[in-house]
């Protein structure tokens, strides 16, 4: 039997045929099988000679029951159809796979080029996803810690923003607050205490005295043991402590059957009863003990008083209760305490209620969006860069994609082909990107500094695997769409005719990556903007002066315990350690003092009055910060004498006349153009007598000068923390050595905290800044260049497509110059373009910034100006370098080429 | 049917198939000339059934041991062309095979006698 002839080979008319789609269809063509059929078979049973009715009936007849052979033939037909469709839909993907790979192995400088931007792109966004997801997202420690929150009770008029309250305060608040499931309490200063036993060098035990309310309310189990019992913080019961992991892994060997040990703090016996998660760092990750607060030291009851306030304060609401109705419910006790104890408790009435989450995280919560943001900004960078790129290859593919559709590949065949090669360049990108994020993400965080809440929170986990996954397939589509619905639309008879030449295809293509490239500059003019603001504000933040000379300066942290009652004979140990220090050659000047600027603490403010001045009212008075030093410490520390004289060395003499050295702004506030020598302000029941004054120093932050400073002779307060400055004419850090050994010499058995340059505090002051300043700078960086290249490649591309056009122009006696001239407007048009669009963006965008800068406007006109300019440059030379193969275009080359 | 012809046999599943991939061995047919020539070549033996016969060319569709393609019939319409894959080829050898032994069998045992 001869073939017989069939409907033509073509790709989309054949599976058609074969691969009905809908249901309909595959029913249709069923009947149509059996219609044939039964016509063949009536017309050769009329062609036997029966009547044409007889013959379609017996026809019929022959078949039996043809609606049953019908159905059977649905079914069959329907589920094989099913299978094709599967079966092709697999091979077609897997051809566009192995075809996608085999073009990105030919095209290797494209794919080099796009895969590293791609990795760029999504290996910063995960690295910094993570940050985020592990400092913002991820929960606390706590169970339902939506219900606790940090109380500041504060005194608003004083001006005091989060202080503190005292023992017999926090027992009204327990007994009182029906809102609050549990209240606890902590030092606000955490307190050191030396740990070691025989002849090891003794640790340092940074250490929380927490109330018996602590652990409840924060609700967070131990890993090994448990916390401490409500039993435990009466006295007698109390020597009992809970470690941190990090504690119990340094100094305690990581032993398993650690609860039940006995340790020794300051020499005094205490069992260890538990050990927390490394996870758990409350109230900061410093923390290593948790003590009850009643063992404060029962010699001094001073500590229980209702004025002396000195714990912070954590609650748990009960379930269904509002912040608002805790609020609510404790400024309604502050006031009765108020009338209660006027003394002690006047003007302190207002109360901050903030989630935990907050207290821990708030601060860099601004700060880690806008990266986040940044960084997103830098992924739209990158999506159009490499879109830009496809476009290119696409535009070379011109006539690959006519052929394709001439041969019947329908457009939607084209798209998935083209998509299907950028997902595979974006999943290759974005696995490159992962391991990037992988190396880098330790980077980022220590870029943090310790500053960095939840800094040991931050890893890369399934959640950030799958959320590269989803960056990456969706960086791949965004990349990967347009130039594919662009190349797939190609016109059929124009590409194949032109397609070589491109004019009319090149010219559409030209606009479309022109826009993209105006996109990339608009984008890159933001990010730029941001990061020179940042810049700016972080160069002014580091080159404040600090009111003291770091440089030069070292600073020796250490404790000093006594036992027995008070007084202690701390400044003598104190007096002769500085001594000992004096006499290390190079040393010039030694001084001590408790807390030196930028250390974990400062003096607290207390209030003070001026005799002779109108008394302000109670609970309004202002407040200063009295800080006990040694003779030398100013000079020491580089801080200016303006008048007077320095605090006498009388050590342990507490019946002489108080005197202080107080600071500038002191002096100029309340003696303004007078010499306030030899006045005086009371401190609670003390005269302070005023011997001199002293410059303005920054303590806690670089960006203000915190309120008004006294420095006091170390007789009037007596404290175990002792932060020495050492001053040498050379580099303090090699004294790092002969101080400890001195230290040691006088104090062989007490902890040394910290030896460090005073410049590495400085430094550190400037660590959340310096984070987020370098990183906004490398993701801008990052954007300008891949705007860059992206200019490059569009210019260079127009280079080569005009090469005949320009040719005739040489010919017709264009310059050089003229020719260059002509490809450089071409190039700077987007540019342009982007550049107005970005700077009306940067000027909605930056006012996110704010919070970040100081003393720079977030339309800082220098910076926006400087940016447009540097961009125009940096667009300059990258449309420049590509255009000047435009002037060496040879016109009988060119034009003997056609 | 089999009232209609003494001498026509009934095709058991298995006969069907094979029957099928032979007749199609010799060249791509529709249906009906697949039906047509099954008779003839047996000497008007053997009808196929027809409704029998669709499902069993679907049938055989869908396991790719046959495939088919619209095309134009002698007469100028449109009809369903089958035609043999290699994968078909392979299972007709094996089918045939094994149906010789097993029709040598029955003659065999029908011969006892």
């Amino acid at each position: 039997m001869p073939r017989p002839w069939t409907l033509p080979r073509i790709p989309g008319l054949r599976r058609f045929f074969r691969l009905p789609s809908a249901e309909r269809d595959v029913h249709a063509l069923v009947d149509d099988e059996i219609a044939f059929h039964v016509d063949m078979l009536a017309e050769q049973l009329a062609a036997e000679g029966l009547p044409p009715e007889a013959a379609r009936r017996e026809a019929l007849r022959r078949f039996g029951n043809l609606h049953g052979v019908r159905r059977r033939c649905y079914d069959i037909s329907q589920s094989h159809a099913t299978d094709m469709r599967r079966h092709e839909l697999l091979s077609t993907v897997w051809q566009d796979v192995v075809y996608a790979a085999r073009g990105m192995r030919r095209a290797r400088g494209f794919s080099l080029v796009v895969l590293l931007t791609l990795a760029l792109g999504i290996g910063a966004t995960t690295a910094m996803f993570s940050v985020v997801r592990g400092v913002l997202l991820r929960p606390l420690p706590f169970p339902d810690a939506e219900r606790v929150v940090r109380l500041w009770p504060g005194n608003p008029k004083a001006g005091t923003e989060r202080p503190i309250i005292s023992a017999a305060e926090l027992e009204d608040w327990e007994r009182e607050l029906r809102g609050f499931e549990g209240i606890g309490a902590f030092g606000a200063v955490p307190m050191g205490h030396m740990f070691g036993e025989g002849d090891a060098e003794p640790a340092y035990a940074r250490t929380s005295y927490v109330s018996r309310g602590f652990f409840p309310t924060l609700g967070a189990p131990a890993q090994l043991g448990r916390t401490l019992r409500a039993g435990e913080h009466v006295d007698g019961a109390n020597r009992v402590i809970v470690v941190s992991d990090a504690f119990w892994r340094a100094q305690l060997g990581a032993d398993r059957n650690v609860v039940g040990r006995v340790v020794r703090l300051d020499g005094k016996p205490y069992t260890v009863v538990g050990v927390m998660g490394p996870d758990f760092a409350f109230p900061d990750p410093g923390v290593s003990v948790w003590i009850p607060s009643t063992v404060m030291d029962p010699d001094d009851p001073s500590w229980r008083g209702r004025g002396m306030r000195w714990l912070n304060v954590v609650g748990r609401l009960r379930p269904g209760v509002t912040p608002e109705q805790g609020y609510a419910e404790i400024v309604a006790l502050l006031q009765r305490l108020e009338t209660t104890y006027p003394k002690t408790n006047a003007g302190w009435t207002a109360v901050v209620v903030e989630d935990v989450r907050d207290s821990i995280v708030g601060k860099v919560r601004p700060g880690l969006l806008v990266l986040l943001g940044a960084v997103i900004l830098v992924l739209l960078v990158v999506c159009a860069n490499v879109a830009n790129l496809l476009l290119v290859r696409a535009t070379g593919r011109a006539r690959e994609m006519a052929l394709r559709a001439a041969l019947g590949a329908g457009r939607g065949r084209v798209v998935r082909l083209l998509l299907t090669e950028s997902l595979l360049l974006a999943l290759v990108g974005g696995a490159l990107g992962v391991a990037l994020a992988w190396s880098s993400v330790r980077t980022f965080v220590a870029l943090g500094g310790e500053l960095l809440p939840r800094a040991a929170d931050v890893r890369l986990d399934l959640g950030v695997l799958g959320f590269a996954v989803g960056v990456t397939l969706l960086t791949g589509l965004v990349s990967g769409l347009w130039p594919a619905l662009r190349a797939s639309s190609t016109r059929l008879a124009s590409a194949l005719s032109e397609g070589a030449r491109g004019s009319s295809v090149g010219a559409a293509s030209h606009r479309a990556r022109a826009a993209l490239v105006g996109a990339e500059v608009a984008l890159a003019v933001v990010l730029v903007i941001g990061a020179g603001l940042m810049l700016k504000s972080f160069e002014r933040l580091t080159s404040v002066d600090p009111g003291f000379r770091s440089e030069g300066a070292l600073l020796a942290r250490f404790h000093l315990y006594a036992s027995g009652p008070p007084p202690w004979p701390f400044p003598e140990e104190r007096r002769r350690v500085i001594e000992r220090v004096r006499q290390i050659p190079g040393v010039t000047a030694a001084g001590a003092t408790t807390f030196a600027p930028f250390t974990d603490a400062q003096a607290e403010p207390r209030p003070f009055t001026i005799p002779g001045l109108p008394a302000p009212a109670k609970g309004e008075e202002p407040l200063i910060r009295m800080q006990p030093v040694s003779p030398g410490y100013l000079e020491a520390l580089g801080i200016p004498l303006l008048a007077g004289e320095d605090i006498d060395g009388v050590a342990g003499d507490s019946t002489a006349v108080p005197s202080a050295i107080i600071s500038k702004r002191m002096a100029e506030q309340f003696w303004p153009g007078q010499n306030p020598i030899g006045k005086s302000f009371v401190v609670g029941p003390r005269t302070v007598r005023v011997i001199g004054v002293a410059g303005d120093v920054r303590s806690t932050r670089l960006d203000s000068i915190a309120g008004y400073m006294a420095y006091v002779p170390e007789r009037m307060m007596q404290r175990v923390h002792v932060s020495l400055i050492v001053r040498s004419d050379g580099d303090p850090a090699r004294l790092a050595g002969p101080v400890r050994a001195a230290i040691r010499e006088v104090l062989p058995r007490q902890p040394i905290l910290q030896i460090v340059p005073m410049q590495d505090k400085v430094d550190d002051a400037a660590a959340t800044p310096r984070f987020f300043t370098t990183l906004v700078s490398v993701f801008g960086t990052l954007a300008l260049t891949l705007a860059a290249v992206g200019l490059y490649g569009v210019v260079a591309y127009v280079v080569r497509q005009r090469e005949r056009e320009i040719g005739v122009r040489v010919a017709l006696g264009a310059t050089q110059a003229h020719v260059v001239g002509l490809m450089l407007r071409r190039g700077m048009a987007p540019v342009l373009a982007g550049l107005a669009v970005g700077i009306a963006l940067a000027l909605f965008a930056t006012r996110l910034l704010r919070s970040l800068l100081y003393e720079v406007s977030a339309s800082d006109p220098a910076t926006f100006v400087g940016v447009a300019a540097l961009l125009a440059a940096v667009a300059l030379v990258a449309s420049w370098l590509p255009s000047r193969r435009a002037a060496r275009v040879d016109p009988t080359i060119t034009l003997r080429a056609d | 049917m089999a009232d209609n012809s003494a001498e026509d046999l009934d095709l058991l599943q298995g006969t069907l198939d094979v029957l099928i991939l032979k007749t199609l061995s010799w060249g791509p047919r529709h249906g009906y000339a697949i039906a047509r020539w099954v008779h003839d070549n047996s000497d008007d033996v053997l009808r196929v059934e027809e409704g029998a016969l669709y499902p069993a060319l679907h049938r055989l569709e869908k396991r790719g041991w046959i495939e088919a393609e619209w095309g134009l019939s002698e007469n100028n319409r449109k009809a369903k062309y089958y035609q043999l894959t290699s994968h078909g080829r392979a299972q007709l050898r094996a089918k045939a095979t094994t149906w010789a032994r097993y029709s040598t069998a029955v003659s065999k045992v029908l011969a006892i006698g």
